[in-house]
């Protein structure tokens, strides 16, 4: 089963991922690929800023009212013959949905592209249970194929080239070494044809949750999620309870914003409106839809104005895609499902703070994130929040991961700099010591950090007041 | 012991600081964003523009109820097996004596010969000039399958079904809505491997839309 | 905060104003300072300088705002005492830092307030010269120089068009714009110690673009970007210039 790096070494976990020349090169020209394709999209979008807006506006007043539009979607959906679950976190999202599976008899499923599943590791729950999961997003199957956790949102198997890929194949499916895209695509697909024809259950995750109507919208381009949710007879969708929309209209505008975000498309191939399992005997579809609405941490999130715009995010990609620390070293470095400025500030309000400490400053605080969100989430302000939740604490909670020296070194440093005079003492003292000392002090942090790679700053022989005194004198 | 959708539903609450008998306002208004003022000459233009640029291809058959361009495409496909839907345009081109004799499975084929199908001819209840997107409802016609099993799918397209833009089929869809409504932008694709286009996934490869 | 209406009239109205230079210019680079102080005489306003040492950005960055709050209080209060019409600062970051005091003292209405009032008369250098009414540099400098924005000038204060403007006008200068100008350079404040191999690949990056244009002479608005480009540039021995905005649009005018 596919293992994560340990979010809390995302330092060591990046400095490995600058090594990664292959990795590098794919991020490099993904990373171009991206640009391209957005401005493409905006193209097409001259009333960008108005869709936003209003996207974001929805949002925030589903999220302020959400146990209303829970409650709504759950009436519409049981009225229609969806089975709605609950989950409160991820151990009984993964109960709920191998129960499910043993009721149905099914010893295979085939699952298309969920973040929430890997979210709540279900795959491991299925297998450990003895149940077959098959992943059938073509990135998604890669990335199982080679036993790795996805490297991207949208794009999982975006660092691995194709002759990578080629070679995996190969290897696990017998295809020829040199094959090119077309024939790994044509060889995914027979492979996968088989497991949608045999399985039991398909699982997938939704994009939006309509409350107005009990249905659930799910978007994709190869046509997995298609055959998923109408070839098997039991489907079970896993959602976050942030995928709530008031009514089918709203559509319209996310539909307008994800494919370009996250894809730079006007429109994604396909798009599943569902509402309800099939309706009389010989009609197509699954028997049985079962939707398991999932907390995990969502609802704290709710609790604040800051933390609760994280849960606008329709996971479409874009902030990845122009982050310059993502660009970098890419998703496996994060070591959480959600990786990238998203990833930095989800994660670490999902999973206990202390354990994600890390990811918060895993940033240079830049702000391109902001300015690509479609729904204009405020990512550097909440990487602030929680950069201060972990170091400071806040209110009544605690400093999440204090580093009580580094805490005492920036008391003392403010305190030298709160004062005019304090502050030219200290500095004279830290010329003074430069001037006798710096053979040392450049190997003391932080000047042995700023030093890899890079010439350190001196200090000039005469400061700006001394110049200005000068220039002022007449 | 609290149900999980009891707790879940108190954990919002508390967090919100709301309660059951908090009061909601109207969501927002939902803004038109598409454009409005195409006639159905431009709608059609312009969905044939958009399907093509997704790699569709458009076929004209008000005419003929698109009988010439099916022939012609089951001539240049030869296929096995023909999978369909129980439309009535799609029966009346089957009737018809020069494509009779093709290997048409019936509308109620069962998923194992759905699953060999080479092509699959339905109708399609609406279409969206803005993105050339075709829009399949479940409850009207059997074509879920059938439309998306066979590597290539011809929908039948009645002209007078063109709307504009997402927002006006949005608001168009009979209500209850369908169990699945389907809308379709051109043939499956991935770029999942180094972002290079691939067209044909697990959906059709190719899309052929006969506007009758 | 962009330029509103407000915004640009106080910049146009302005007669004193206090000029901080930031407390890596005062130490590292003192010359952006004076170069700064020379284009503010040079539209007519009068300098000041006052006794004030850092915006605080680095205690926020860091997750210590609690360690700010007195930074913010004290040049507050220096502000106040000068009574001057706008404060100008040759850094959009530091300048962007105190148009978001007013959040610091979120629970605090009366600091809050004084906040806002000096907020709304903060201003990056470039921003102010261009709404004070500059429309030529005075410097001249023989050079093709290329422009890379700092984030938080370019995404809080919206500053982009005005230093290229400005550089347009240099006698002498070639103006280059770069790919990717508005990329971060990967300084990140603190994330430039803890993360240092990641910051100087995203430098790399950035310096790709820079070697692609051939210029000579690369500028930006904040002397933390620059401390870090050219530290980059030194290490690698590239011989690209590293100027301050102020150096280029003043050069030739002061010593």
């Amino acid at each position: 089963m596919a293992e994560h790096l340990p979010m809390q070494q995302f330092p060591g976990n990046a400095r490995a991922a600058l090594q990664n020349d292959a990795q590098r090169r794919a991020l490099r020209a993904a990373a171009d690929v991206f640009d391209e394709r957005r401005r493409t999209a905006m193209a097409t979008a001259p009333d960008w800023q108005l869709w936003r807006q209003t996207a974001r506006e929805v949002k925030d007043h589903t999220l302020l009212h959400l146990d209303h539009y829970l409650e709504q979607f759950e009436r519409n959906a049981l009225q229609r013959g969806t089975r709605v679950h609950w989950a409160r976190d991820a151990a009984e999202a993964g109960a709920l949905v191998l129960g499910l599976a043993r009721q149905a008899g099914a010893t295979l499923c085939v699952k298309s592209k969920s973040m929430t599943t890997e979210e709540v590791r279900l795959n491991e729950v299925l297998e450990h249970a003895g149940i077959e999961a098959v992943e059938t997003d073509l990135g998604e199957w890669i990335q199982q194929l080679a036993d790795e956790v996805p490297f991207h949102i949208v794009v999982p198997a975006i660092h691995k080239s194709r002759g990578q890929i080629a070679t995996l194949f190969a290897e696990k499916i017998g295809t020829p070494r040199d094959a090119d895209a077309e024939a790994l695509t044509a060889a995914a697909r027979d492979r996968l044809r088989a497991k949608f024809a045999a399985a039991g259950i398909g699982i997938s995750g939704a994009n939006f949750l309509i409350a107005e109507a009990g249905s659930l919208l799910i978007l994709e381009n190869e046509g997995n999620v298609r055959l998923t949710t109408s070839v098997p007879r039991v489907h079970i969708a896993l959602v976050g309870i942030e995928k709530l929309l008031p009514r089918v209209a709203d559509l319209d505008v996310f539909l307008r914003l994800l494919p370009r975000s996250g894809t730079g498309q006007m429109m994604t191939t396909y798009q599943s409106l569902l509402t309800g399992p099939k309706e009389r005997a010989g009609d197509e579809g699954p028997e049985e839809l079962h939707v398991v609405l999932l907390d995990n941490g969502r609802s704290r999130m709710l609790a604040q104005d800051i933390t609760r715009q994280s849960l606008a995010c329709i996971r479409c990609g874009a902030c990845l895609n122009v982050c310059p620390v993502y660009q970098q070293v890419g998703g496996h470095a994060y070591g959480s499902v959600y990786p990238g400025p998203i990833g930095a500030v989800v994660t670490p309000q999902l999973v206990p703070l202390a354990n994600a400490a890390q990811l918060p400053f895993a940033s240079t605080l830049c702000g391109a994130c902001r300015d690509v969100c479609p729904v204009a989430i405020d990512i550097p302000a909440l990487l602030l929040h929680l950069r201060q939740q972990v170091r400071e604490g806040s209110g009544t909670e605690r400093a999440a991961a204090p580093r009580w020296f580094e805490r005492f070194a920036m008391r003392v440093v403010a305190f030298w700099l709160r004062g005019p005079r304090r502050y030219r003492v200290a500095l004279a003292v830290a010329r003074w010591c430069d001037r006798w000392f710096g053979w040392l002090l450049r190997w003391l942090p932080p000047l042995r950090q700023w030093r890899k790679g890079r010439t350190a700053p001196r200090l000039a022989a005469r400061d700006f007041r001394t110049l200005w005194r000068e220039r002022s004198k007449p | 012991m609290t149900t999980a959708h009891d707790s879940i539903l108190a954990s919002v609450r508390t967090c919100l600081r709301r309660t059951a008998d908090s009061p909601v306002p109207a969501p927002p208004p939902v803004p038109m964003l598409g454009r409005v003022d195409l006639d159905a000459s431009a709608k059609l233009t312009q969905f044939g523009e958009r399907l093509a640029a997704v790699g569709g291809h458009l076929h004209l058959g008000i005419e003929d109820g698109g009988l010439a361009a099916v022939q012609q495409l089951l001539a240049r496909y030869a296929p096995r097996s023909i999978a369909r839907s129980n439309a009535a345009a799609v029966t009346n081109l089957r009737d018809h004596a020069s494509l009779r004799a093709q290997p048409w499975q019936p509308p109620d084929a069962s998923r194992e010969e759905l699953f060999t199908a080479d092509l699959g001819v339905t109708a399609a209840q609406w279409a969206i000039a803005e993105t050339g997107t075709l829009v399949l409802v479940g409850d009207e016609e059997r074509h879920r399958l059938a439309s998306l099993l066979p590597p290539v799918h011809i929908a039948l397209l009645p002209h007078s079904r063109i709307l504009g833009n997402l927002g006006e089929a949005l608001k168009t869809l009979a209500r209850p809505l369908s169990p699945a409504v389907t809308f379709i932008t051109g043939p499956s694709r991935t770029a999942d491997i180094e972002l290079q286009l691939v067209i044909g996934v697990h959906g059709p490869r190719e899309l052929h839309v006969v506007v009758v | 905060m962009k330029g509103g209406a407000d915004r640009t009239a106080t910049a146009a109205r302005a007669k004193r104003v206090a000029l901080f230079v930031t407390c890596v210019v005062d130490q590292c680079w003192p010359g952006i300072g004076i170069a700064a102080a020379t284009l503010l005489e040079h539209v007519g306003c009068e300098v000041e300088v006052g006794e004030t040492t850092c915006c605080g950005q680095p205690f926020c960055n860091s997750g210590y705002p609690a360690f700010a709050r007195p930074l913010a209080k004290a040049l507050i209060g220096c502000c106040e005492r000068m009574g001057v019409d706008a404060l100008v600062l040759p850094s959009g970051s530091c300048a962007a830092q105190i148009t978001h005091y007013p959040q610091l003292f979120a629970h605090d209405p009366a600091w809050r307030q004084r906040a806002e009032h000096l907020a709304e008369r903060t201003f990056e250098l470039s921003q102010f010269l261009v709404w004070r009414g500059m429309t030529k540099a005075p410097g001249r400098l023989q050079a093709r120089v290329g422009w890379h924005d700092g984030c938080h000038g370019l995404r809080e204060l919206g500053v982009g068009q005005e230093p290229r403007q400005l550089l347009r006008t240099v006698a002498g200068v070639e103006f280059v714009e770069l790919r990717a100008a508005d990329a971060c350079c990967g300084f990140g404040g603190t994330f430039a110690v803890k993360l240092p191999e990641l910051s100087v690949a995203i430098a790399d990056h950035k310096l790709a673009q820079v070697e692609a244009a051939r210029i000579e002479v690369l500028a930006s608005g904040d002397a933390s970007c620059l401390l870090h480009l050219r530290g980059r540039l030194e290490h690698r021995a590239v011989s690209v210039r590293t100027m301050h905005l102020a150096e280029v649009l003043a050069h030739g005018l002061y010593g």
